[in-house]
């Protein structure tokens, strides 16, 4: 039975290498194939783009366990690159977390994170958030821990307590968090330059996420300034999302207006490369492979 | 991980839910078939009309439960050898650690007097695309002789070698059939009444 090993191990080294991993926010497969093609050496299956692309509904917990677990494999099978997961509050109480965990794990994915907030929940970055006491989290990252078959499937605490309790309850919150069985850590939504530097000052041993959201409430700040504050990867989870919305809204209003799309075709990938991107080529080649032809030459090699 | 255990498996069960899995740990291996669960999710035992995603939505639920071998029910690769590959490779995936590919032509069916059995030259390139896609590290790739009543002795014999010539290993056959011995191929005897194998 394949056991995902190899994309674990990756994943794994690639979090605790000194360099800053860029982690892209596939919302689906085809976006995840991209991400793989352009040099990403990892890709991160996010509520907010699930919700977005699978639902067509804001991320405030109306996507459920399996919709997510569904749209995990089609990525998974869809790169060779180790794929994390967002497993919200793990959709329930801790046997929930501890069957989210086993099941994220055996669809292969190398690692995922668990949050604070009351479920339903909201996008960090959105107004009227609640978290749970910190206990309940912990008690769930414990599950988490124990009900992972290999200890290189990492976990992520994430505490969503910045917006509603301070910046230093959040750091709290991520220590009992850590203590209880995290990997990583990631404080939700922090509102400037300081408290970035802050958490990374407060966890200067510990992988940390930073999320990097257009408009959100944490400024955007490049790369290589995350990572000399000590971030171990970073992501901008809802930029596809907006990218695509935006590319529909434009040529689905040319579309309607006037039935046709000279306007907008200019900023498309044309038929050949869109076809070269999804790998018709090599398609192509493997079907003539196994066609009728060579196999007849094969048989006849074989001598039946 | 592809255990010892798959290599030598002989008998398998086949299971369609959660408490038949859990209340036999006995069993040396399972099998999810096609033909099984046809008649369980749509009411007739007609595999072929199971697309490979709906397999694979209930094998998972399946597969999670146990670490003992797992066999799925490949079918007829569920169209040509294109779409063996990808078949074969999203089986694995999903943690299948045997793979059947059956004989006849895609739709497979589960009805012996629907069976068509595949060209020689396609079935090959079924055979060599699930062979080429699955690593051997995870999987492995059986034969599954579902049309052997059709063919003329010759046209078993090609079939039993080419497989043979490939690197196949296992062979289904149904219970009643018995074969000569051919270097290196286990036949295994298939329960078509309960979807099992024998031995």
């Amino acid at each position: 039975m394949r056991d995902y090993s190899e994309k674990r191990a990756a994943f794994k080294h690639l979090i605790y290498d000194s360099k800053i991993l860029s982690m892209a926010v596939a919302p689906d497969a085809l976006a995840a194939k991209i991400a793989e093609q352009t040099g990403f050496k990892a890709v991160f299956v996010a509520g907010y783009a699930t919700s977005a692309s699978t639902l067509g509904l804001p991320d405030r917990g109306i996507l459920d366990f399996g919709q997510m677990l569904q749209k995990l494999k089609e990525i998974i099978d869809a790169v060779n690159i180790p794929v994390f997961v967002d497993g919200d509050t793990g959709y329930g109480d801790i046997e929930n977390v501890a069957r989210t965990v086993r099941c994220y794990e055996a669809a292969g994915a190398a690692g995922i994170f668990l949050e604070d907030q009351v479920w339903p929940k909201r996008c960090g970055h959105m107004a009227g958030k609640s978290v749970v006491p910190a206990a309940e989290l912990a008690a769930k990252i414990k599950m988490a821990s124990a009900a992972r078959r290999h200890d290189d499937f990492l976990i992520m605490s994430r505490t969503d307590a910045r917006q509603m309790n301070g910046l230093q309850n959040a750091i709290d919150r991520s220590k009992l968090y850590q203590h209880s069985g995290a990997d990583m850590v990631f404080i939700e939504a922090p509102q400037s330059k300081a408290e970035l530097a802050t958490i990374a000052a407060e966890f200067p041993d510990t992988p940390l996420m930073a999320n990097m959201i257009e408009d959100g409430a944490t400024p955007m700040l490049p790369i290589e300034e995350l990572e000399a504050m000590g971030y171990s990867f970073v992501v901008h989870p809802t930029a596809l999302t907006y990218a695509n919305a935006y590319a529909d809204k434009a040529v689905l209003k040319e579309l309607h207006d006037l039935g046709r799309t000279d306007k907008t075709k200019q900023h498309m990938v044309t038929f050949n490369d869109f076809n070269q991107l999804v790998g018709l080529d090599s398609l192509n080649d493997l079907e003539k492979r196994y066609s009728a032809q060579p196999m007849a030459a094969m048989i006849n090699e074989i001598g039946l | 991980m592809k255990s010892k255990s798959v290599l030598a498996i002989a008998k398998a069960k086949s299971v369609l839910s959660a408490p038949e899995v859990l209340n036999n740990e006995d069993s040396e291996a399972f099998l999810l078939s096609g033909s099984a669960l046809s008649y369980q999710l749509l009411g007739e035992h007609n595999e072929g009309l199971l697309s490979l995603s709906e397999m694979l939505r209930y094998f998972d639920y399946l597969r999670i439960l146990t670490d003992k071998p797992f066999i799925i029910d490949g079918q007829a690769g569920f169209g040509n050898p294109l779409n063996t590959f990808y078949s074969v490779k999203a089986m694995e995936n999903h943690g299948a650690d045997i793979i059947l590919i059956n004989d006849q032509k895609h739709p497979s069916h589960s009805s012996t007097n629907k069976q068509i059995h595949e060209t020689l030259p396609e079935l090959a390139g079924k055979l060599k695309a699930a062979l080429d896609s699955h690593s051997s590290k995870y999987s492995a790739i059986w034969l599954k002789l579902d049309c052997l009543a059709e063919y003329r002795t010759t046209e078993a014999k090609q079939r039993i070698q080419l497989a043979q010539a490939l690197g196949i290993h296992d062979i289904l056959i149904d219970q009643s059939a018995d074969f000569p011995t051919y270097e290196g191929i286990k036949f295994h005897h298939f329960d078509y009444q309960n979807q099992s194998i024998l031995d």
